[in-house]
């Protein structure tokens, strides 16, 4: 009986889905560089790729013309905008932003049950680490941000920052985490200053920890060659 | 043969926005207190109203549900979600943050011919306010905020900040910047820091100016008796 109901939500959110589908992979696509500013997107291929029809694929597309990653030309299709530095810094300003509200609200109210959820799943990531598993750090790391913006009790604007999070590419994720110098340090030192409801810190904490993953995040885009053809700072200047 | 491109791009765009005019639809219902919170949603009634089939309104809804306005209940439908004082004023808060920081780039990077150009804007909107042309005050009030964000030179941070302003109705900033901007002298005062490079004042003002809108609305949903039942922040604990 659920389970027939359960059946009839999956096939909704799967077909809500698709377009979502398209617009992640072409993300990355973007984002790793595998297509190039002002290369237009091949869209059958796209269709293939994902497995899905050409449907989704144009609303997937739009998805992301609507982020700014590409634009519509008339007649010629959808073509890859630039993405600069600066683009990346903006995108994880913005979470920044919000996450650091939501750290100090969470700073205020958070329980010690919550406090102890944390530490399991810090624990469970530091084996993660140890162990090298990238899909279980990307998870974990996840979880453990949602849990704080949980415990901020304020749906909306963690809906918000969801958002703008979709907005970035969740494939570096483990490399960002491990690049990220502070990274590991900073989720025990934001539970120390969730329990001491210390909401300066929380916030500081928060916006460092998540400054420092944009700047890694460019480093291994730079390093994968992303802004080669550039000069030091030009989709910006010229956009 | 221009025409024929336009075509196409309109019936794609026409395709991606049934869902998203069910969205507006909806949203507006129960921002307005049409439909109340722990209300269902009658599909058909929507589908009947908008005038569009089934898929649509689903997809509009689920839209709906990933903002925060509704809830999926299995085998009853779309319930409204509570819509609390907090939730406005988290959003316009949001709204403020990247609004502020993009009105501080733009003081430091507006040309001599953007400041006239907001200049011109300024007296047609008190030509508007004289007239009591609702609908000009509200387009140039768009144009005038419009006109800062393009002056940024931040693509990305002005599309995110629009994607945040798109989970509020339109309506309301027409009637928000009727008589926010029409009584106060923000938008002067704004051009002036701008005028004169001013960066920490054009950020204070543009918060200021957002966080005051803010009030302005919560006051009119108020006198509207959206909140008047005050089981809504039972539901919330609730949920």
């Amino acid at each position: 009986m659920t389970e027939d109901v359960v059946g009839i939500h999956d096939r909704l959110a799967r077909r809500q889905q698709l377009p979502e589908e398209v617009a992640g992979y072409v993300r990355e696509l973007i984002i790793t560089g595998a297509v190039r500013p002002g290369e237009f997107l091949r869209m059958e291929r796209i269709a293939e790729a994902v497995g899905v029809s050409n449907t989704p694929v144009r609303e997937g597309l739009l998805i992301l013309r609507s982020e700014g990653l590409v634009e519509l030309v008339p007649r010629r299709g959808f073509v890859v905008s630039p993405f600069s530095r600066q683009d990346v810094r903006d995108l994880f300003w913005a979470q920044a932003q919000l996450a650091c509200e939501l750290a100090a609200r969470a700073a205020r109210k958070i329980s010690p049950e919550q406090l102890a959820e944390l530490e399991v799943i810090l624990a469970q990531y530091d084996d993660a680490v140890a162990e090298g598993d990238e899909n279980r750090i990307g998870d974990l790391g996840d979880l453990f941000h949602r849990r704080i913006n949980l415990a901020a009790d304020s749906h909306r604007l963690a809906l918000l920052l969801s958002s703008v999070v979709r907005q970035l590419p969740n494939r570096f994720y483990a490399a960002i985490e491990t690049q990220a110098s502070t990274g590991g340090d900073d989720h025990q030192l934001l539970i120390e200053a969730l329990r001491r409801r210390d909401v300066p810190k929380a916030t500081s904490l928060m916006e460092r920890h998540i400054l420092a993953r944009g700047d890694s995040l460019i480093e291994i885009l730079e390093q994968r060659g992303l802004w080669d053809n550039d000069a030091p700072d030009p989709a910006q200047s010229a956009s | 043969m221009a025409d024929g491109a336009v075509g196409i791009r309109d019936r794609v765009s026409r395709r991606q926005q049934l869902p998203e005019e069910v969205a507006s639809y909806v949203r507006e219902l129960i921002i307005s207190g049409a439909v109340k919170p722990g209300e269902f949603l009658r599909m058909e009634r929507i589908a009947e109203q908008v005038g569009v089939s089934n898929t649509p309104v689903r997809e509009g809804l689920l839209a709906l549900k990933s903002e925060g306005f509704v809830q999926l209940v299995p085998r009853r439908g779309f319930v409204v979600a509570p819509f609390t004082q907090q939730d406005v004023r988290d959003l316009f808060w949001a709204q403020a943050q990247l609004a502020k920081e993009l009105a501080a780039r733009a003081a430091k990077k507006i040309t001599p011919e953007q400041v006239a150009r907001l200049e011109a804007n300024l007296g047609e909107f008190e030509q508007a306010v004289a007239a009591g042309d609702r609908e000009r005050i509200a387009d140039l009030g768009y144009s005038f905020h419009r006109q800062i964000n393009l002056a940024a030179d931040s693509q990305r941070l002005a599309l995110l900040l629009g994607s945040v302003v798109n989970h509020l109705p339109n309506r309301f900033y027409a009637s928000i910047e009727e008589q926010v901007s029409a009584t106060g002298d923000e938008h002067p005062l704004l051009v002036e820091a701008m005028r004169q490079h001013d960066v920490r004042k054009a950020r204070s003002l543009m918060e200021h100016h957002i966080m005051a809108s803010a009030d302005h609305l919560i006051d009119i949903l108020e006198e509207r008796g959206l909140w008047d039942n005050r089981e809504t922040d039972a539901h919330e604990s609730a949920s």
